[in-house]
C-alpha cells in the first residue's frame, strides 16, 4: 500500500512548513520598484516600475495561494491519516500541478 | 523639456534607496529557504497524492528561487543606475561650473552665452563644453536603457538560470542585472573621449582598465594615469601574445599561413623585429617602475611608446620631448629618461618655494628612420616625421583636452635633431603649446605656420654639432626670424652659479649630474622663467685694427 508508512505528525509539519513560507511572503513588499518613477520622472524606467510591481505582486499572491492550498490539502490529509480513513490520495488527486507553473 | 533638464531630474540617492529597499526585500525573500525545507513533503510518503504535493512544492519554491533571481537582478541594476547618475550629476555640475566660468551657461542642453558674461573667445572651450554636453546626455539615455532593459527581462519571465539554491540564484541575478560599460565615442575627439570618461564610474573605469586595457591606453583626452594603468596591463599581454608568435614563427607552415594572411613583408618584418619589440617591453616595464607608460604601440615594425616622469595630471609645467634619429624604445628610452628626469629636476629647482610641479614626456610614438641601409634614405625625406606630427599634435590635443578643467600654467614641447622637425610640423597643426625647443636642428621648415604665442620658439645649437645647421629641412634654425637662440656654452646663471657647455649632436641632455647651460636653459622655457634665460650673443664682428 503506497500510503502506509506516514506520519500525520510529519505531514502536519510539512503543512507548518508551507504556512511559514506564506507568511514570509507575505511581508515582501512587492511594490518595492514603485519609487523608481519618482526618482527617474519621465525616463523610459519609470514607465516600467509599475508594470513590475504588478508583475512580482500577482506572482507574490499566487504564490502565497499556493501555499495556503498545500498547507490545508496536508492538514486535510493528516485528519484523514488520524480518523484512519486512508482517503489522503484524494486530497492531491487531481492537483493540477501546473496552478503554480513558472514561465 | 529637453534630455538635460531631465538628466538633471534624476535623483541618485532616491535610486541608491530603492536598491536598499530591493535589497532588504530580497533578504526576506532568500530567508524563506530553511521553511521551504521544512515544508517538504515527508519522503516516507508515497503515492499519486504525494507525488502531487511534492510537485506542487517543487512549482512554489522555483517560483520563489525566480523571484530571488529578479530582485538582486534590479538590485543590482538600480544600485548601478544609481552609481552612474551619481558621477553624471557630478559631471553636469562641473559642466554647468566650466562653463560660467568661461561665460558661458548651459540651457536645456545647450551652450550659449551668458547673458552677463563675456564668453571665452577659446573656440577650444565651447568645442570642450558642448562635447561633455552631448556626452552627458548620452550617458544619461544609456543609464535609463540599461535600467530599463533589466526591467523588461524580469517582465519577460525569460532567462531564469533555474539555480537550485537561493544564494545561487541571487549570484546570477546580480550578475545579469550589472549595466555593461559603455564604449568609448567611436572615433571620438579627445574632448568627446574625456566628455565620456568623466561621466564613468569609479568601477567602470576600473573594469575598463583591467578588461579592455587595448581601449584606454592611447585613448587621447583621457587621464594619463588611467592610461598608464592600461598600458601596464597591456605589457604582459603584449608580451605574451609576442612570445606565442615567437614560437609559431619557427613552423613553416605557420610562416607561410601567416604570409597570406598579413603579406609577406610582414611577416618578415614580424621574424627580424620580435626580439626588438620583446626588449622594448623590457625596458618599458622597468620604467614602470617609477614613471608612467602613457602610450604604447606594438603593432609597426618597432614599438612605440611615450613615458612620462612626473604627474601629467596634475602638475603646472608639461614638457614633451620628442626624440630624433636612431630612436628606439628598446634602444634608447632609459637614457632620454634620465637625462630628462635631470631637465625636469632642474625645472623643478627654478620652481623652489613656490608649491608647482613640473611633469615631462619623452615622447617616442613614431618611428623616426634608423641610419641603417634600408632606412638612411628615409631619413633624407620627411614622411615618418609627417607621420609622427600627426601623432603628437594629436597627443598635445590630448594633454590639453585631459586637462581642460584645470589646465598646465605652461606647455612646452622639445623636439631634438629630427624630432625638431616632427615636432615643428606638428605645431602647425595643434597650438597646444605655449613654447618649442628645437636642439641640434636640421632645420624645420621656417617659422611659418608655428602655432606658437610671439617670443616663444627657441633653438640650440653647441659647438661641434655637425647636424645642425645643415639646413637639410628647410634651412637652419639659426637663421629664422622669431627664433630666439639660446647658449649651450659655459655660462653662469643670474645668481652666480657656473654651468657647463655641451658639445656634439647629442650633447643637449646629459644625465651627468652636470648642469649644462643647455640643460639649464631648457628648464627656464618649461618653467616660463624668461628671466633666467641665457641667450646666444651674436658673433663678435672683427674690426680689423691693422
Amino acid at each position: 500500500m503506497p500510503d502506509i508508512g506516514v506520519e500525520p505528525r510529519s505531514l502536519r509539519a510539512a503543512a507548518r512548513g508551507s504556512e511559514d513560507v506564506a507568511a514570509e511572503l507575505r511581508v515582501v513588499d512587492p511594490r518595492v520598484a514603485d519609487p523608481i518613477a519618482e526618482a527617474m520622472p519621465s525616463s523610459g524606467a519609470a514607465k516600467y516600475a509599475t508594470r513590475v510591481s504588478d508583475y512580482w505582486e500577482e506572482r507574490l499572491k499566487r504564490s502565497v495561494s499556493s501555499l495556503d492550498q498545500r498547507a490545508q490539502n496536508l492538514i486535510a490529509a493528516a485528519d484523514r491519516y488520524d480518523g484512519g480513513e486512508q482517503k489522503g490520495v484524494a486530497d492531491f488527486t487531481g492537483l493540477a500541478p501546473g496552478a503554480e507553473r513558472e514561465q | 523639456m529637453g534630455d538635460w533638464e531631465t538628466i538633471a531630474g534624476w535623483n541618485p540617492a532616491a535610486l541608491r534607496a530603492v536598491g536598499d529597499d530591493l535589497a532588504a526585500e530580497l533578504r526576506r525573500l532568500k530567508g524563506t529557504e530553511a521553511e521551504l525545507r521544512a515544508a517538504a513533503t515527508p519522503q516516507e510518503w508515497e503515492g499519486e497524492a504525494a507525488e502531487a504535493a511534492r510537485r506542487s512544492l517543487a512549482e512554489i519554491e522555483r517560483g520563489v528561487l525566480h523571484r530571488v533571481e529578479e530582485f538582486a537582478m534590479l538590485q543590482a541594476a538600480v544600485d548601478d543606475a544609481a552609481e552612474r547618475l551619481q558621477r553624471l550629476h557630478d559631471a553636469m555640475h562641473a559642466a554647468a561650473e566650466f562653463a560660467r566660468a568661461h561665460g558661458y551657461e548651459i540651457a536645456d542642453g545647450v551652450v550659449r552665452p551668458r547673458p552677463d558674461g563675456e564668453p571665452s573667445q577659446d573656440p577650444d572651450v565651447r568645442a570642450h563644453l558642448e562635447a561633455k554636453v552631448e556626452q552627458i546626455v548620452r550617458t544619461g539615455l544609456d543609464i535609463d536603457a540599461d535600467l530599463t532593459m533589466v526591467m523588461q527581462s524580469v517582465l519577460d519571465g525569460k532567462g531564469h538560470s533555474d539555480s537550485e539554491t537561493m544564494t545561487k540564484a541571487a549570484e546570477a541575478g546580480a550578475e545579469s542585472g550589472q549595466s555593461t560599460v559603455p564604449d568609448p565615442p567611436e572615433n571620438g575627439t579627445p574632448a568627446q573621449n574625456k566628455a565620456w570618461w568623466d561621466t564613468l564610474s569609479d568601477s567602470e573605469r576600473a573594469w575598463l582598465i583591467a578588461h579592455r586595457p587595448e581601449v584606454i591606453g592611447n585613448l587621447k583626452g583621457i587621464p594619463y594615469q588611467a592610461r598608464h594603468e592600461a598600458n601596464v596591463n597591456r605589457l604582459a599581454i603584449e608580451r605574451e601574445r609576442l612570445l606565442e608568435l615567437r614560437e609559431n614563427l619557427r613552423d613553416w607552415k605557420f610562416v607561410l599561413e601567416r604570409a597570406r594572411e598579413v603579406g609577406i613583408g610582414q611577416t618578415i618584418s614580424d621574424l627580424r623585429h620580435i626580439d626588438d619589440k620583446l626588449k622594448a617591453l623590457d625596458v618599458l616595464e622597468r620604467q614602470a617602475e617609477h614613471n608612467s607608460i602613457i602610450s604604447l604601440d606594438t603593432s609597426g615594425e618597432r614599438v612605440r611608446a611615450a613615458v612620462a616622469i612626473g604627474d601629467v595630471d596634475n602638475a603646472d609645467y608639461v614638457a614633451v620631448h620628442t626624440p630624433g634619429m636612431n630612436s628606439a624604445v628598446e634602444d634608447n628610452m632609459n637614457r632620454y629618461v634620465d637625462e630628462l628626469r635631470e631637465v625636469t629636476q632642474y625645472a623643478q629647482d627654478m620652481l623652489v618655494g613656490t608649491d608647482k610641479t613640473v611633469a615631462t614626456v619623452v615622447w617616442m610614438d613614431y618611428l623616426p628612420p634608423k641610419t641603417s641601409v634600408d632606412e638612411i634614405v628615409e631619413g633624407i625625406f620627411d614622411d615618418r616625421a609627417e607621420d609622427g606630427a600627426k601623432r603628437l599634435a594629436a597627443e598635445l590635443e590630448g594633454l590639453r583636452a585631459s586637462r581642460m578643467d584645470h589646465p598646465p600654467d605652461r606647455v612646452t614641447a622639445i623636439g631634438h635633431s629630427y624630432g625638431s622637425l616632427t615636432t615643428a610640423l606638428a605645431l602647425r597643426e595643434t597650438d597646444a603649446v605655449d613654447a618649442f625647443v628645437s636642439q641640434g636642428s636640421p632645420g624645420w621648415n621656417g617659422d611659418d605656420g608655428l602655432k606658437v604665442p610671439p617670443g616663444e620658439l627657441y633653438n640650440m645649437r653647441t659647438d661641434g654639432d655637425l647636424i645642425a645647421g645643415t639646413g637639410w629641412y628647410g634651412g637652419n634654425p639659426e637663421h629664422y626670424d622669431g627664433v630666439r637662440q639660446l647658449d649651450t656654452d659655459d655660462a653662469v646663471t643670474v645668481d652666480g652659479d657656473p654651468l657647463a657647455g655641451s658639445e656634439g649632436h647629442s650633447g643637449y641632455t646629459e644625465a651627468d649630474r652636470v648642469k649644462a647651460t643647455s640643460e639649464y636653459n631648457t628648464a627656464a622655457v618649461i618653467t616660463g622663467r624668461h628671466d633666467l634665460l641665457i641667450e646666444k650673443q651674436p658673433p663678435r664682428e672683427h674690426v680689423d685694427t691693422r
